[in-house]
Parts: C-alpha cells; structure tokens; sequence
C-alpha cells in the first residue's frame, strides 16, 4: 500500500479478530469502517472480499467523505452506507457483523411477532419492527432495535437510506435476514453493542423456544420504561478506563486476561458487560468492571475497597456483599444468555409468568423450598448437582441476608440470577470462578436441547434427566 | 474504424479494411424493424424473478457500476476512475514500461477524481476541461466523458471524449505526462485521425526512449541509430526534444503520425516497426507486435502471462483482465506474484473475456455481471439453452481457431513473451523488487497449454479440436519454426 495508518490498522486487525472469535462471520461477510483522526474528510473501511478475522494492512482502505475516490472501488460494498453513517455527528466507528442470533431472530413475521413487535410500514410502506432485549444489561445497553424488511438487503440504495436513519436514533440495527449494524464513538464500543445485543438475541431465542412470550414482555418493558421494570441499573461500558491499571502482578494480569479471553470466545459473556474481581487483601478486591475481552484488547484493573461506596454499581455491590459475608475469594458476573434464559423459566415455571413480567413475586428462599437448576449432563451432576437460582430482586438486597449469599455457599459457588446473569465464585482461585460460569452456559445449552428434542421429535423429556432430590 | 471517440483499434481490422480500400460503413436504421426475442416475460426489467431485473440489481450494486450518487467508481469518474487504485497498487506503467514509479501527487494531476473535479484544481492560467457524463445506448454505468477544454479567458479550445484511463496512462503517465488538458487534446486529435491510443502512445514512449538512448550515448552510434536521427532531422528544434516529461512535442509528434509526415510516417508502423528499423525492438514494449495496455505485467504475473498468450497481442481484454485480481476481486484475490496455479487463473480469464467478447457486451458490466448471470439473459433472446459452461466452450472454440489461424500465420510458441524489460529489469511493487521470471513462466507457458489442451507447443491438440466440434481442423500439419 502506497499509504497505511498504522493505529487504524491495529484497531482494525483488533476487532476483526475479536468479531472472528465470536463467530460473527463466515470468513468474509462483514466490514468495519472507521473515521481518520487527522483527517476529516477520510474514513477507512475493510475492502471488498477482505477476512474479517484475520485482516492485513492492505484490506484498509481510505474512502473520501466528500467525494468519490479510488478508495470507493476497493471498500466494502457497503461503503456508501459506512459513509452515510459515519457523517452523523458524533459517530466515528461502525461495525456490521452477520451475528448468528441477532439474524436468526430477525427472521419474523408482521403475524407472528415471535421475537419481534411489528411497528407498522414507514412512508414507503417498507415493514419496520423492534428488537427490545429483557435482560437487564441488554435492556440498558442495547435498548430497542429497529428491524428492517429491505427488498434488497445487501448493499442496496435502499439500505443507504434507511440505515442512518435508523442509527441516528440508536446504537444498533438489524437487517432482516442479513445481520446487525452498530455504531459508535469507537470500533470497542461497536463491538460493546454487538456482543451484548447477540447475547441478548440468544436469550430472547432460548426463552422463546420454551414458550414464554417475548414480545409480551417486551411491550411491558416500553410501555414502565426500563427504570422502572427493573430494579436495578446496571454498569455501563467506560471506554475512558480502559488502560487503567492498579496492578503489576504480571500472574495476576495474566490471569484475569486469560480468564476475559476465554469467556469471551466462549460466548460466556459479552463484551464490556460484567465483572470479575480477586480478594486481595481483608478489604481489597482487584476488581474488572467486564466479564469478557478478546485477546489482544485492553482491559482495566482497578484496586478497590471493600466498604460501600455511594457511586457503587450493582456488580461492585455484589462482589462486595460476596466478600464480606463468604469465604470465596474470587467473583465473577458473566451474561451467560442461555443461563440466565433458563433460569427465568424455571422459575416461570414454579411462580407463574408474571415473573417475567416483572412482577415481583414472593420467592421462598428457605433451605428446603427455593428455586435451583439442575444440571442433566454427567460431569455437572457429579460435580455440583444444583445450580443457584434467584429472581432479579434480590440484586437490591445488601443484607448478609441476601438468598445469593447461600446459594453460592450451597451449590459450590454459582448462582443463576434470572434475567441479569450468573454469579460464579470461588474459595481460592479466579480459575474455581471461570469454572463455574462456563459450566453453567453448557449445562442450560445441554437442557435446551434435550427440551427441543423432546418437543420436536418426541424424545425422551428432557426432565428425566434430572438428578433426583430428598 | 472510428465512431466520434471510440476507435476500434488493436484488432488488425482497420489495417484490413484499409488494404481493401474500404473507407466506411453507414447504417441508416429502419425504424420500423423490431427485434423480436424469445420470451418477453424473462426479459422485462420489472419482473422481479426474471434474469434482467436480477442483474440490474447486480448493477446498482456494484462498486464500480452503482450510480453516481451512490459513489459507484464509473458512474463518477469514468474509466479514469481506475488510475488512482492501479497506482495505489504499484501497476500503472511508466517511462516506457521500465518501472511503475510515480510520485503520488503527479497522479493526483490526471486521475479520475481530477478529471471530475477539473474546474475545481486547475491552476491559475492553466485551461480547464469542464466534463459532461455521457453514455452509450441504454447503458446505466455512464462511464463516457464528453469533455470541453477552455483556457483562461473561458475560450473553447477544443472538445471531444474522454481522455480514458488507457489514454491516460499511455498519452499521459508513461511519458510523465501528468497535463489533463494537453493529455485530453492529443485523445481528441488521435480520434480525429482514427488512431488506437493505447498503441500510438505506446509508440511515442518507445520513440521518446529511442531518442534518449541515441542522444545521450557516449558510443559510436548503429547503423540504425544513424538512421534514426537521419529520419528524426530537426524535429526537437521544430516541436521540442522528445524527452520524458518534457510535452512541448506531444501534440505535433501525433498530428505527424496521423499526417504521416516526417519520422511520423515511421511511427505509424506501430512500435515495434519503428523500433525495427532502427535496430532497436527491445524498446518496443509488444507481444506479437501488439502494443501493452497500462498494467504492468511484473505487478501481476497472472495478467503478464494473458497478454502473452492473447491471440490478438498484447491485450488485457480478449486475452484475459486479471490486472486487478489482486486488490478488487474481494475473496476471490489471487496476489500479483503467485505464481503456482496462475496459468489455470490466466486461462480461466482468456475465457471470460473472450465469451464476453462473444455476448457483445460491455466489459464494465461485467465487473458485476457473471457468465451465470449472462447465460440465461441470452437465453431469453435466442430461445437456447445455454448455461455459463456452454459460453466458455464457445469461448474455446473461439481462442482454439484463433490459435490456429495465427499458426497458420506464421506465429510459434517463440511469440509468446513478454519484451525482454520485464524479465530483466526489476520495478517496486508493494514495497519488494518485482521481476518476471525465463524459467517460471517457460513452465507457466506450458501449463497453460495443457490447461487448454493444446499440445507443449500451444497447438490445438486434435483431442481437443474434436471435443470442440472442430473435427475439420483436426490431422492439418501446423508448421512451427
């Protein structure tokens, strides 16, 4: 290349591989594009045909704002879209990825609204519906999502149009059929909005399949506003920290980092959402504000005490709340999607739906009468028979009282926590943690799908597999 | 062969028109004919399931076929639009084809987003060409460029089409020549006077080179390079030395050729003549006497290895477009400097471009368009049943017969090279010293050949004229040197 910005490159080739890690792609769907900060009139965007996951210097192609350039013969097929959004203030990163479950879901009907609420035809009569997550860091995150019906939904003038419309309004959308398009202040927060929106997805997709009604509780959602069906706020992503550093323990460095990594390719949790923090001292913790991040990105490590403190969020609280009252020496808050969609539906199951709607129930969380998960595959029985269970509540509950604080004393330490994520802990070590999380998202895939066969091709029900209780 | 600013050159049929002193053909239209075709249905534009609604959609699509207000590459710069990519990627020929070195802001000067803005840079003093998008009959990529250069008082100087990115790069850069107005003159004059731009530029390059190698030579001068300066008489005191970047000369070395007047009546002969008669046919940068077009082969083997085995010369079209294979093919790039597979590459590409050939249609279109697309369009004018397949075999009889013919001709297995430059003297590309290689592309030869099924000596095998349906050509002796 007669011309390389070496910085936007290294962003690129960072994200390309973390949207690779994930699977977003197939190995050439997909672009990102980013503008120039020394110079405003030039973007640079992925070149046509380029591997997302695996990017070299020559796939970056500068693209002029103001005026065709050569560059508009080399980018992405989609570039003028990339342009179009890219002129709207304040936006200088877009991010389009072919995310399984965000596309997945998108695949609805006006007459079905299975995932999505149908809102009705825009002045040229083109179908518009809405994605809404009902998870708590989906809900503040990602919002509400317009869903596009496009009659050419690949680099079309039609998606020119749309798709800075839409994205003036909001981080996120999706083209029906194709795949979601984010934007933001940077290529990580893109990224940020992508991950937390296909975890969502996946949730919304494994709830669905258990009969529960999304849209049901998605209109609930809009119609109290998120303030106020939730009972708490959660964390949100701060791009400002993330190279802070409280730490120079190269282990300890290294171990949070394999633990971020693994959970983000492992689809544990998404990126930017979460926590994950070491006990250090009587009143340290070593804390995280995320859960997940791929290799190769920064991520803070933040010394903090353990007394309250006003500002805290709900997942400082908790680690906080864990470590005065346990003995676990290491948290962590992962997203978890089909956890966390299991979890609401055990316990839809044993309180009624209402649950779901936000409804605040009265859950007994007495030692022989509280909700739980039971794994059905071989290893997780032998090694924690029960998974933790709590409704989304007790989040607000900072007593040594708090039903978390035994669940994770009882069941090895990890508690699903419905419609927010999986608390997993461990006595020594982050490792003990990591274990537990992973370990719930394959024990909620593995009853997901023996409950999909049993309904669908009449297998054995998914509930025998159980491990018998007193 | 001319029509206003297209000039039907680098085939050999004007050459053949001219020795049967045909001077013109003129269609007058019957309007009242109608072209009938065999299912209407198919080819309505506002059938949504039919093949020519499917491949406009193609077309607006496309980076380089989409609409201008949707930055589509032709729509808004025409072919120009081209140069600042082949630039980028270090293929755009210069000096004669001894390197493809250009300063970036030169390029700047001539390239397809100047052209377009030409009102908006031009210097003070300097004449401006104002543009004018154009487009032939039905077509929707609107790459022609009808243009109109005025100087400084806002007087017409002249008008015309273009210039093109071919004429750019072979009036213009491989002479570093980076002047828009002038480099758009001499197009206009060189189709006023019928001639190839591709070709006649080249021929200037070789004659600028063969000027500066006699007057700057230390030794005794040749034969032929007495001549040459015999035949050349005070044409630098006249018109200014014909040096590159000088380009006080330009305009009148093109009017000699086209008057055939003075060394112009040698330059007519085309490069390799000239060069010829002076002792000098390395300089003449041909394959099979026909001139290079503006991608330098040592940026791409692939397309180094096409314009060796175009039948027709040195072509980028009929003999195969893989130029930008390596930077605009999305997953389908195949490096410049691969070398293992590129014959099958190359063939596949001699293909293409000869079935599009075939079709009639536009090579821009198809940068969106493939065979698949094509097949079932032609099928709903003929009433066949024809698929991609059945183009590429038809494609194949086409370069099997033309092989022939050529062999019948005269021309061996030895005409299939590059000029020596290219194997010898090494250019930048992408950072690394680029050169072709004897001994790789003797082996590429060969499997191109065989890819063909044409014997080691490129001779249509009779296995394959008979698989062709070319039974009548088959057990003929072909003589090769």
């Amino acid at each position: 290349m007669k011309s390389k910005h070496e910085t936007i490159y290294k962003n690129f080739k960072l994200l390309g591989n973390a949207l690779g890690l994930i699977n977003a792609n197939n190995t050439h769907s997909g672009n990102i594009s980013q503008t120039d900060p020394d110079n405003d009139d030039y973007f640079y965007i992925t070149a046509s045909g380029s591997q997302i996951g695996s990017l070299v210097p020559r796939d970056i192609v500068p693209v002029k704002f103001s005026d065709v350039s050569w560059g508009d013969g080399r980018g992405s097929t989609e570039s003028t879209i990339h342009r179009k959004i890219l002129s709207i203030p304040g936006i200088n990163a877009v991010a389009h990825g072919h995310f399984m479950n965000c596309t997945t879901i998108s695949f609805d009907h006006k007459d079905k609204e299975i995932f999505l609420e149908y809102m009705g035809t825009d002045k040229k009569g083109r179908e518009e519906f809405r994605f809404s997550p009902i998870d708590l860091f989906g809900a503040y995150v990602v919002d509400s999502v317009q869903v596009g019906s496009y009659e050419q939904p690949v680099g079309s003038p039609e998606m020119e149009e749309r798709l800075p419309v839409y994205l003036k309004e909001n981080h996120l959308t999706i083209v029906r059929g194709h795949g979601p398009f984010a934007r933001g202040a940077s290529l990580e927060d893109c990224l940020y909005r992508l991950g937390t929106l296909e975890h969502s997805a996946t949730l919304a997709l494994h709830l669905r399949r258990k009969g529960y009604s999304i849209v049901d509780i998605q209109r609930k959602i809009q119609k109290e506003g998120k303030e106020n069906f939730f009972p708490v706020k959660p964390h949100l992503f701060d791009e400002s920290i993330l190279k802070k550093r409280d730490v120079t323990d190269k282990v300890m460095i290294d171990d949070f980092e394999e633990r971020l990594n693994y959970n983000y390719k492992n689809l544990i949790g998404a990126y930017g959402t979460g926590s994950m923090s070491q006990k250090v001292s009587a009143n340290e913790m070593i804390y995280c504000p995320m859960s997940a991040v791929p290799d190769g990105m920064d991520f803070p490590m933040l010394r903090l005490n353990l007394e309250y403190a006003d500002d805290d969020s709900v997942d400082m609280c908790m680690h906080k709340l864990i470590y005065k009252n346990t003995i676990q020496n290491a948290c962590m808050i992962t997203t978890n999607p089909m956890s966390v969609a299991d979890g609401m539906v055990i316990l839809a199951e044993k309180y009624g739906k209402g649950i779901l709607a936000g409804e605040k129930i009265d859950i007994s969380y007495e030692p022989d009468d509280h909700p739980v998960v039971a794994p059905i595959d071989a290893e997780a029985i032998y090694l924690n028979p029960r998974l933790g269970l709590v409704d989304i509540h007790q989040l607000k509950d900072m007593s040594s009282n708090n039903p978390i604080l035994n669940m994770l004393r009882n069941y090895k330490g990890c508690c699903v926590v419905a419609g927010y994520g999986v608390i997993s802990t461990g006595e020594t070590t982050l490792e003990q943690a990591a274990h537990n999380a992973s370990s719930a998202e394959r024990i909620a895939q593995f009853r997901s799908d023996v409950y999909i066969n049993e309904k669908m091709v009449n297998g054995p029900e998914m509930k025998s597999f159980e491990p018998l209780t007193k | 062969m001319s029509d206003k600013g297209r000039t039907f050159g680098r085939g050999g049929a004007g050459a053949v028109f001219g020795s049967k002193n045909l001077i013109a053909v003129a269609v007058s239209p019957d309007k009242s004919t109608k072209v009938s075709v065999s299912d209407e249905e198919e080819m309505d534009i506002k059938n949504k399931s039919g093949s020519v609604y499917k491949a406009k959609v193609k077309l607006d699509v496309g980076k380089f076929t989409r609409k201008e207000q949707h930055y589509g590459s032709l729509a808004s710069m025409g072919s120009l639009g081209l140069a600042g990519m082949v630039n980028n990627f270090d293929q755009l020929i210069h000096n004669n084809m001894i390197d493809t070195n250009h300063e970036l802001s030169d390029i700047q000067k001539v390239d397809g987003e100047a052209l377009r803005n030409h009102a908006d840079i031009a210097q003070d003093g300097e004449d401006v060409i104002e543009v004018k998008k154009d487009t032939c009959y039905n077509c929707s990529i609107t790459c022609k460029r009808k243009t109109t250069i005025k100087n400084s008082k806002g007087e017409v100087v002249d008008a015309g089409e273009g210039p093109e990115f071919e004429t750019v790069a072979l009036l213009g850069v491989n002479l570093s020549i980076y002047d828009l107005p002038l480099i758009a003159r001499a197009n206009y004059m060189a189709n006023r006077y019928g001639m190839d731009t591709i070709t006649l530029g080249s021929t200037i390059a070789a004659f600028v080179e063969l000027y500066t190698i006699v007057k700057d030579s230390n030794s005794d001068l040749s034969e032929g390079e007495k001549l040459f300066l015999n035949d050349f008489g005070d044409f630098d005191k006249k018109y200014g030395e014909p040096r590159f970047g000088n380009k006080d000369y330009l305009l009148s070395i093109i009017d000699m050729v086209g008057k055939g007047n003075g060394i112009g009546k040698y330059l007519a002969q085309g490069s390799y003549r000239f060069c010829e008669r002076y002792g000098h046919p390395e300089l003449s940068m041909t394959v099979k006497k026909q001139e290079l077009p503006a991608y330098d082969p040592r940026a791409s083997y692939s397309q180094a290895l096409c314009y060796e085995m175009s039948n027709r010369g040195g072509c980028h079209l009929e003999g195969g477009y893989t130029a930008a294979l390596s930077y605009c093919a999305g997953y389908a790039e195949w490096p410049g400097n691969r070398i293992e597979g590129t014959p099958l590459i190359s063939k596949n590409a001699t293909l293409k471009g000869t079935a599009i050939d075939i079709i009639g249609v536009c090579v821009y279109s198809s940068f969106a368009i493939s065979l698949d697309e094509y097949a079932p369009i032609i099928n709903a004018v003929t009433g066949d049943n024809l698929n991609s397949g059945s183009l590429l075999k038809f494609a194949h009889r086409t370069i099997s017969l033309e092989r022939l013919f050529n062999i019948r001709c005269g021309k061996t297995e030895n005409d299939d090279w590059l000029p020596d430059r290219f194997y010898e003297i090494p250019t930048l590309v992408e950072g690394e010293e680029t050169l072709c290689s004897r001994d790789v592309f003797s082996k590429m030869h060969k499997e191109y050949y065989n890819a063909l099924g044409w014997n080691e000596k490129g001779v249509p095998e009779d296995t394959t004229l008979e698989n062709l349906g070319m039974k009548e050509y088959m057990n003929r002796e072909y003589k090769t040197k």
